[in-house]
């Protein structure tokens, strides 16, 4: 015999291994391993949680009491996964886009962010959840005090039963505490709890383990192989149970629904989905799943009549059986395997539902509550974290106060379809908003609020009534004396299944206003840009762009992301986009793209609701733009949009093409200027050479020459030396230039006397053209540090050129100094005829003359030198255009100014 | 794919299909019942599961596609 005191040591056991699996998986995540912990095996256990303890316990006395009629809750899902392309798949992809974190989250941000929708879908929530948090609590309690009746002790010592309502008690509060740990750890953007998630598919494993266990004990233990079984179910009393058709097509219906708008099954389905390609495995791994739950269920439950005896609650015949037959072993295990059912069930809905009242209850009132806005320092992150720790308390002790209140009876038992009929009003907003594009926010709130209502009035008040709540006046003849308001007659369709009249009545009215409420009302421009996001999903993947623009300072959208996203992730956002944007620092321009990014990334941490009010508080109102207007209008728009798209790619494409051409032309020309380069260096080498070598031929050949020819040729040669010895220093100093080996000796000067320097050095040369040189001295009073004699040398330069090339009749320079906060520009324009056009790209490479030879009288290494000086020296030349003659500016940065 | 979109329909109508029948005239023992019903859900399991490996298939084919062509513009 088990005892009762080894049972809770083997429950603690239990519970400390679950958490240590989260624990670790926590870790794995936490350290960037996630390796196995987002493989669709896990997805698909996950799923598991569909399982409850209301199906791992209830199953069999389902089967007991109305035979195959337990199916229906599995076939449903079963429906739903294998046609996972219909629905699921959507679902997955617009809760990944649109970083969607709970079912209610879903329905507002559908509905233009409505968060008046999403504060109804919680409630709905809410409401239609606690009753099955009380259920899991009841079973778990019920499954203990099987144990504890056949414990030792009490029979040896007297012991009495453990409080019943003690128990449910440390369940609750034991349950809380690892929700409060592994649910609310971290306010993760993506909204994943890889610890929870790992410890559900853990303990989904243990379900069916238990659920096989027993069920092959039954059929190979206790009877003698499937056909001794399908011979015992054929004349046990279930054989005589009817199928109900409206029952049968109504629970696979409700059950299909409720696979989909239950907040724990979107909870892991959607928002902890880490991968799509996990449906593609789900879609027959958890229908197989469930197969494999329910293929002993009839077996067990046959047995159970049989053996059991008459009048044992067949709902804990997976329990008592194996007990009475001695397998204290097996019993544990489904004990286990029941408790199993039952945490996973309230732990994930607790997260569910904390996830929503934090983000559409408490998120909301904070923000209204809190008069400075989103951008006052402090970190919102605890007041989220704090409101979801609370909430899970709060809905756990709900789950509690209802076990009591309801004093854990048999009515419990109903109440699994009638919470689901509760939670499916969801459906027809859900389903519209992803199928419709009409749906507007209108019908939805109408249909829920409907469906609720006759929900509620047929069904849960009912249920829970008692005299107080419904009286037995009301229910059999209506309020009022109405008749057709009978809560189970409605309109005076009587001798319906409760469950069935309420599912069709409650959905077909809430379908019908939903749609009424859609045509007759219009929908706005965000729910317009929401419709066609979640309707064609799978069309255009991008988010919305909600917001246009912008006085805004990115500064105050980081101190707010900084709240909520927490210092660290918000600033590797905030530096990523600005990298994005080609700036350095922390601080992005608030281009419409980045808000709505970083309205996405906070949506996955309070919702979108929230996110977009936040974001709304400091950017003002939310406007849509014409671009976005039209992304919606229709067809013909998308079309057009795709077709301005691809022009302006072919627009992209034909500038690339013009960039590459212009660059193809220079390197030709800079080809064409290499092969010049090199003739020109022997040209100008081989020039003077050549009269070296002839006069010095003379001077040696020539007999009897007068002294006057001998100096004159002498000085030829000289010159010619002079001449080579300078072009070779040309070289020699551009190529010291070019390789960035120049030393410079940078000191403070002021310019006007470089320029002075410049203008006399230049003037000295050659006298024989006259050029004036007009200046305005006061104007170059600027003092910068540089290398003066280098400035200078391109100073002469410029100076010289005017002097050489300047084909005015009456040359003139202009220099003219303009300063500006961190630079200098000095411009150097004559009245000359100018450079043209196609020449203005070449005059700075090497060898480039433009005139001919003999006028330049230099090798064309001037402007060559001239620009590697002003890269040497921080600052640029260049050729300015339109001034009336050749123009060059000058410019230097000046941050070196004392 | 339009197969897999059929299934979950073919699926609705073979587990719907025990209510069109006359249990008047001619009752079912429990037993058939339950080997038609496991019967239809494992069928519908082995099927779809078939499907998600054509699919699987075909999404590599399609990334390995959109590999090569990323490959191919490349030089």
């Amino acid at each position: 015999m088990v005892g009762f005191n080894m049972l809770i040591v083997v429950c603690l056991a239990y519970v400390v291994l679950l958490f240590v699996i989260a624990f670790f998986a926590d870790r794995r995540a936490a350290l960037g391993k996630l390796g196995w912990l987002q493989s669709p095996i896990v997805y698909t256990l996950s799923l598991s949680i569909y399982c409850t303890a209301w199906t791992f316990y209830g199953a069999v006395g389902n089967a007991a009491r109305s035979g195959l009629e337990f199916v229906t809750i599995y076939l449903g899902p079963t429906l739903v996964m294998v046609g996972w392309l219909w629905i699921v798949r959507k679902l997955v992809r617009i809760g990944k886009t649109q970083r969607i974190t709970s079912i209610a989250d879903l329905i507002s941000s559908r509905y233009g962010k409505s968060n008046l929708l999403g504060v109804l879908v919680t409630l709905l929530a809410v409401v239609g959840t606690t009753p099955y948090i009380a259920l899991q609590l009841q079973s778990v309690t019920l499954s203990f005090a099987v144990f504890a009746d056949r414990a030792p002790e009490r029979v040896s010592s007297g012991w009495d039963l453990p409080d019943l309502n003690a128990t449910a008690l440390w369940v609750a509060a034991g349950l809380a505490l690892f929700t409060v740990l592994f649910g609310t750890r971290n306010l993760d953007a993506n909204e994943r709890h890889h610890g929870v998630v790992t410890a559900i598919a853990f303990e989904a494993i243990v379900k069916l383990v238990a659920l096989l266990a027993v069920g092959i004990f039954v059929v190979w233990g206790v009877a003698s192989g499937p056909s001794d079984i399908l011979a015992r179910i054929d004349a046990s009393p279930i054989a005589n149970w009817e199928l109900r058709p409206g029952r049968w097509a109504g629970l696979i219906f409700l059950s299909a629904a409720a696979f989909l708008c239950l907040p724990r099954m979107f909870q892991v389905m959607v928002v902890e989905n880490t991968d799509e390609r996990n449906v593609l495995t789900a879609s027959w791994a958890f229908p197989l799943y469930l197969l494999l739950m329910s293929l002993f269920v009839v077996p067990i439950a046959v047995v159970g009549l049989d053996l059991m005896p008459a009048g044992s609650n067949p709902d804990l015949f997976v329990l008592t059986l194996p007990l009475s037959q001695g397998q204290d072993g097996l019993a544990l295990l489904s004990f286990l395997g029941g408790f199993s059912s039952a945490t996973s069930m309230v732990i994930v809905a607790a997260i569910a539902l904390s996830t929503m009242v934090s983000n559409h209850i408490v998120m909301p009132i904070w923000l209204a509550a809190t008069t400075t806005g989103a951008t006052v320092s402090g970190d919102v992150r605890q007041v989220v974290l704090m409101a979801r720790r609370i909430s899970i308390g709060a809905v756990l002790a709900l789950g509690y106060a209802y076990f009591r209140y309801s004093g854990g009876g048999t009515a419990l038992a109903a109440i699994g379809l009638i919470s689901f009929t509760g939670v499916v009003q969801v459906l027809p907003a859900m389903l519209g908003g992803i199928f419709w594009r009409r749906a507007t926010r209108v019908g939805a709130a109408g249909g829920l609020i409907v469906g609720f209502i006759v929900w509620g009035y047929t069904l849960f008040l009912p249920s829970i009534g008692g005299a107080n709540i419904l009286p037995e006046t009301v229910m059999l003849s209506g309020p009022w004396g109405l008749g057709w308001l009978r809560p189970q007659a409605l309109f005076g369709i009587a001798g319906l299944d409760p469950v069935v009249h309420a599912l069709i009545w409650s959905m077909v009215l809430n379908t019908l206003v939903f749609c009424l409420g859609s045509l007759l009302s219009f929908p706005t421009p965000l729910e317009r840009l929401q419709g066609v996001q979640f309707v064609n999903i799978f069309e255009h993947s991008t988010g919305p762009r909600g917001w246009t623009k912008s006085g805004v300072e990115s500064e105050d959208l980081l101190v707010m992301s900084q709240r909520i996203l927490g210092p660290e992730q918000a600033q590797r956002l905030f530096q990523h986009e600005a990298q994005a944007q080609g700036k350095v620092g922390f601080l992005p321009d608030t281009s419409p793209d980045f808000l709505e990014l970083l309205e996405r990334e906070l949506a996955g941490s309070v919702g979108a609701a929230t996110a977009h009010a936040m974001i709304g508080q400091i950017t003002g109102s939310a406007r849509v733009s014409v671009e976005d207007l039209l992304a919606v209008a229709d067809e013909t728009a998308q079309i057009l949009e795709y077709s301005s798209q691809l022009e302006a790619k072919s627009a992209e494409l034909g500038r690339t093409a013009r960039q590459l051409r212009e660059a193809n032309e220079k390197l030709t020309e800079l080809s064409v200027q290499k092969d010049a380069f090199l003739s020109q260096i022997s040209h100008e080498l081989r020039t003077p050479m050549t009269s070296i070598r002839a006069f010095s031929e003379i001077l040696r050949d020539m007999e009897g020459m007068t002294p006057v020819d001998q100096r004159r040729y002498s000085s030829i040669i000289h010159d010619e030396t002079i001449r080579l010895t300078r072009l070779l220093d040309d070289l020699l100093d551009l190529s010291v230039l070019e390789n960035g080996q120049v030393v410079l000796n940078e000191a403070p000067v002021r310019l006007r006397d470089v320029i002075e320097r410049a203008v006399s050095a230049s003037s000295q040369a050659q006298t024989t053209q006259i050029l004036k040189v007009r200046r305005d001295t006061a104007s170059e009073m600027v003092t910068l540090v540089t290398d003066s004699d280098r400035l200078s040398q391109v100073f002469i330069n410029l100076i010289a050129n005017a002097r050489k090339y300047c084909a005015a009749p009456d040359p003139q320079l202009t220099i003219k100094v303009r300063k500006y906060e961190s630079r200098v520009e000095v411009d150097f324009v004559d009245n000359g005829q100018g450079i043209p056009t196609k020449s203005q790209s070449l005059i700075f490479e090497k060898f480039s003359r433009l005139s001919d030879h003999a006028a330049a009288g230099g090798a064309g290494l001037g402007l060559a030198i001239c620009r590697e000086i002003m890269t040497n020296l921080g600052g640029t030349i260049a050729y300015l255009p339109g001034q009336g003659g050749a123009a060059f500016r000058v410019s230097l940065n000046l941050k070196q100014v004392v | 794919m339009d197969a897999a979109h059929l299934l979950p329909l073919l699926g609705v109508l073979l587990v719907i299909l025990p209510l069109l029948r006359n249990s008047e005239a001619e009752p079912a023992s429990t037993s058939s019942a339950i080997l038609y019903l496991f019967g239809v859900w494992f069928g519908l399991v082995l099927l779809s599961a078939m499907f998600s490996r054509l699919l699987k298939e075909q999404n590599l084919l399609k990334e390995q596609k959109e590999l090569d062509q990323e490959q191919g513009d490349a030089p």
